[in-house]
């Protein structure tokens, strides 16, 4: 039988059983005598069986078996769900996580199953082991020259460079690989070409390699030179630098052993990647998801978007023509449709976004393994998992949060004996929070550790060089601890010596700057961290409130507006020519819309009552002065293009449902510019 | 000059009207050529800029071509279209007065500007192109919108 074409449907339905399994067993933990729970880790952990039989991967249906042994004996009460089945059942977890990426990425590692195989079959017996050392596979992979590439090392001796096969380690539980790997290659791009990558850079761009990865590099540049740029990037653990003969005994005797076996194995890996590819290429790596979804490629997505707005702007036509020819019959059959294509368009436009939650359901799983391995006890506050981003923002946010979550783990959080010492609940606490505020996405990883000493943070920071005495003199506490985030500043070293985070703070201002957003951080010694992350709502719906100004149709953020309220003209009083209306006891300043926006005005009646519309940004506040207030939608932000970029007060444009273009407003520019 | 050949010396056009006069961009450049519709106004740009216009689900600007080359304004009409054209990944409108037509012109046909005219908005103007009795104003459209070198050339 010919499986391929059900891989893209195998790997999909694994991951959400994994990720089920996830969760249900957090459950389980909590609640070891719940049989439902139970019986749903069962029935998940038997489709996967099942599927990966049928399929044939036998590694994957053979460890679920034993899995399922063991939890079958949990589930007839023959065995008590003791932490240490339930750690060694979440390992095997991990393991299927990883054969199943496997199978996806066409990856040819082999996993040795059978100490878990073991540990799963003296746990069913009721005896318990220690054994905490996860087998690590051994990484072994060369570079196989082609005939053309060892002729352009040949060539390129001749010209006095020289060819160099780089082999970098990056630090085991590394994240953000594919950023690291980026850097190394930039690094290495400005000493000379490079040849060759392996994995492919591709491959290293969607993290598609272990921990370590190989570059051919042609170079002018003497070997240790190539050695210290390489370990001049963080989290990198090794670098090994040979001078590459091409064509080589040397180097071929080398790789020799290594591509027999991609050799055996390249053909079936071959025929699987395919598939994988073609099943992974819409998705890139999104990793796990619950509930049932299917895929579809973005691309789709906004053609169907454009589709639907094209839709309704003929719909209005058609309106048009109804009334402008009386026809009843026409009329009435395009009321329907209006229904139809308004409910369409919205359902459209909400495909594209996904809640938050579906990155954050796999935090309480790591924070859970990593409180445990550290000796903490950490309970995860999450909020706001229903706020919704745009897709791609959403596959790319993962790594940087688990990245501040370990932090604020491992250097933020103390040790429950600390914490009770400092007068604080043994139990730390870390709150993810992810908000709308105004035209943003918030994402806020907040806890109540030990916070960030700037003191010691400038001082690394000078010694390594990054400022000057002068600079740092200048420097209050929140620009000190801002330092975390300079390239360089992180190494093992800091970790230890300071008081605080420093791994790879680098590397996710990159990834959030590269998403158009900002990270900002706020900490207060023995009080905590906050670190806050700013995504800009690009494609991102939002609720507005339109708003209407002579004949221009404007959209507001309902995020940062506090109210509405009538007044008349006898209200607004006048502070040093600043219009302001008292509102509750606070003096608030009027903006006339009309007037900064240059509206053209038709007609000079002067209206007795005017709307406010109270809006806020931070702590302050500001009334908008507006003609009529039309009423509460949910938009889709558009982008004005280059050519209108950089436009102050007007955040971006949406479509309203007559294919008319509302400007949104720029509500925090707005009151800067006052 | 050159040898005359079919494909190589010439050029398709789309000419259309400004006033009296007779214009012409490249057909390559141009992606559609819409009715009039809704234009909404954007505040804080240039005059030239009449505003933001919804083309299938997305927004692009549109440029009042009239006001760019300072030519006298005049009311929209019925033959009024907005020519949506697309330069270096900027995709955008033309307001122009009407389209009358597709045609080819020879190369050799067309004068470099410098020979015809002096004055204003010589930084926006490629070539004049010469057909029987007709004169067409052929537009550098890199420097109308300005992504040319010099934003500013009025």
């Amino acid at each position: 039988m010919d499986t391929n074409q059900y891989m893209g449907m195998f790997l999909e339905e694994s991951r959400e059983h994994l990720q089920t399994l996830n969760s249900c067993l957090l459950e389980l933990e909590n609640d070891p005598e719940s049989l439902s729970v139970l019986d749903e880790i069962f029935r998940s952990a038997h489709t996967i069986k099942g599927m990966s039989a049928t399929m044939g991967f036998t590694t994957i249906a053979e460890l679920t078996h034993e899995m399922e042994n063991v939890l079958d004996l949990l589930r007839k009460n023959q065995l008590k769900a003791t932490p240490d089945i339930i750690d060694t059942v979440f390992k095997c977890v991990d393991t299927l996580e990883q054969l199943v990426e496997n199978v996806a990425s066409g990856n040819d590692l082999v996993l040795d199953i059978k100490p878990l195989i073991d540990k799963l079959n003296l746990v069913a017996k009721g005896e318990v082991t220690i054994q905490t050392n996860s087998e690590t596979t051994p990484q072994v992979s060369s570079i196989v020259l082609s005939d053309t590439e060892a002729s352009i090392i040949k060539s390129a001796k001749d010209t006095g460079m020289q060819a160099f096969e780089i082999k970098v380690s990056l630090r085991e539980g590394c994240l953000l690989k594919s950023a690291r790997s980026y850097m190394v290659i930039s690094a290495l791009e400005e000493l000379g070409d490079i040849i060759k990558t392996v994995p492919s850079t591709e491959d290293l761009e969607k993290e598609k390699f272990a921990f370590s990865f190989e570059v051919l590099l042609l170079t002018a540049a003497e070997a240790a030179k190539v050695h210290q740029t390489v370990l001049s990037i963080s989290e990198v653990d090794k670098a090994e630098v040979l001078v590459c003969e091409a064509p080589s005994v040397n180097y071929i005797e080398t790789s020799k052993v290594i591509s027999d076996t991609v050799n055996i194995e390249n053909n079936s890996v071959a025929k699987v990647e395919k598939n994988a590819t073609a099943a992974q290429a819409s998705s890139a790596d999104k990793k796990i998801k619950s509930g049932q979804s299917v895929r579809v490629d973005i691309d789709k997505l906004d053609s169907l978007l454009n589709l639907v707005g094209e839709l309704v702007i003929n719909k209005t036509r058609l309106e048009q023509i109804g009334i402008t020819h009386r026809l009843a019959d026409l009329v009435e059959t395009i009321e329907q449709m209006d229904r139809v294509t308004t409910d369409l368009q919205s359902v459209v436009m909400k495909v594209r976004m996904v809640p938050v939650g579906q990155v954050f359901n796999r935090f309480p799983r790591m924070v859970r393994d990593l409180s445990r391995d550290l000796n903490k006890e950490v309970n995860l506050i999450i909020q706001g998992e229903e706020t919704e981003l745009d897709r791609t923002v959403i596959d790319e946010i993962g790594d940087p949060l688990v990245h501040l979550l370990r932090n604020s783990i491992d250097h933020g959080i103390e040790k429950p004996n600390e914490r009770q010492a400092k007068g604080k609940n043994p139990i730390g606490e870390i709150r993810l929070i992810a908000r709308h505020e105004g035209n943003n996405v918030i994402i806020i990883v907040e806890d109540d550790g030990k916070g960030i000493n700037s003191d010691v943070i400038k001082n690394k920071a000078l010694q390594k060089g990054l400022i000057t005495q002068a600079e740092a003199d200048k420097m209050d506490a929140n620009d000190a601890v801002r330092l975390v985030f300079l390239p360089g500043f992180s190494t093992a070293e800091v970790v230890t010596d300071v008081s605080g985070r420093g791994v790879g703070m680098d590397a996710v201002k990159n990834k959030i700057e590269s998403l158009g957003g900002m990270v900002d951080v706020e900490t207060k010694l023995n009080e905590g961290s906050k670190f806050k992350i700013r995504l800009p709502l690009t494609l991102a719906i939002i609720q507005a409130l339109l708003v209407k100004v002579s004949q221009e149709i404007y959209a507001i953020p309902l995020g940062s507006i506090d109210s509405t309220i009538s007044v008349t003209t006898e209200d607004i009083k006048t502070i040093q020519n600043q219009e302001v209306i008292l509102l509750r006891g606070q003096i608030i300043p009027i903006i006339r819309l009309a007037n900064k926006l240059n509206v053209p005005q038709k007609g000079n009646d002067s209206q007795e009552e005017l709307f406010v519309v109270v809006v806020h940004m931070g702590e302050h506040r500001a009334g908008i002065i507006v003609d009529n207030l039309i009423g509460q939608q949910e938009i889709v932000i558009k982008s004005l293009g280059k050519l209108l970029a950089g436009i102050k007060v007007i955040a971006g444009a949406t479509i309203l449902g007559n294919g008319q273009v509302a400007l949104i407003l720029d509500v925090g520019a707005l009151m800067q510019y006052n | 000059m050159a040898e005359k050949t079919y494909s190589g010396n010439e050029v398709q056009l789309v000419v259309f009207k400004l006033g009296r006069e007779e214009y012409g961009v490249s057909i390559l450049q141009v992606q559609e050529i819409k009715r009039m519709t809704d234009i909404t106004r954007v505040p804080h740009t240039p005059d030239y800029i009449t505003g933001v216009i919804n083309l299938r689900g997305s927004v692009l600007p549109v440029i009042d071509l009239k006001n760019r080359l300072n030519l006298p304004p005049q009311d929209h009409t019925d033959n009024t279209r907005i020519i949506i054209i697309k330069i270096d990944e900027i995709v955008l409108g033309m307001l122009v007065d009407a389209v009358s037509e597709v045609l080819a012109i020879d190369q050799t046909n067309i004068e470099s500007p410098d020979s015809v005219v002096g004055g204003i908005a010589a930084n926006f103007i490629s070539g004049v192109g010469k057909l029987d009795n007709r004169l067409l104003i052929l537009l550098n459209l890199e420097m109308i919108i300005g992504v040319g070198q010099d934003t500013k050339a009025v």
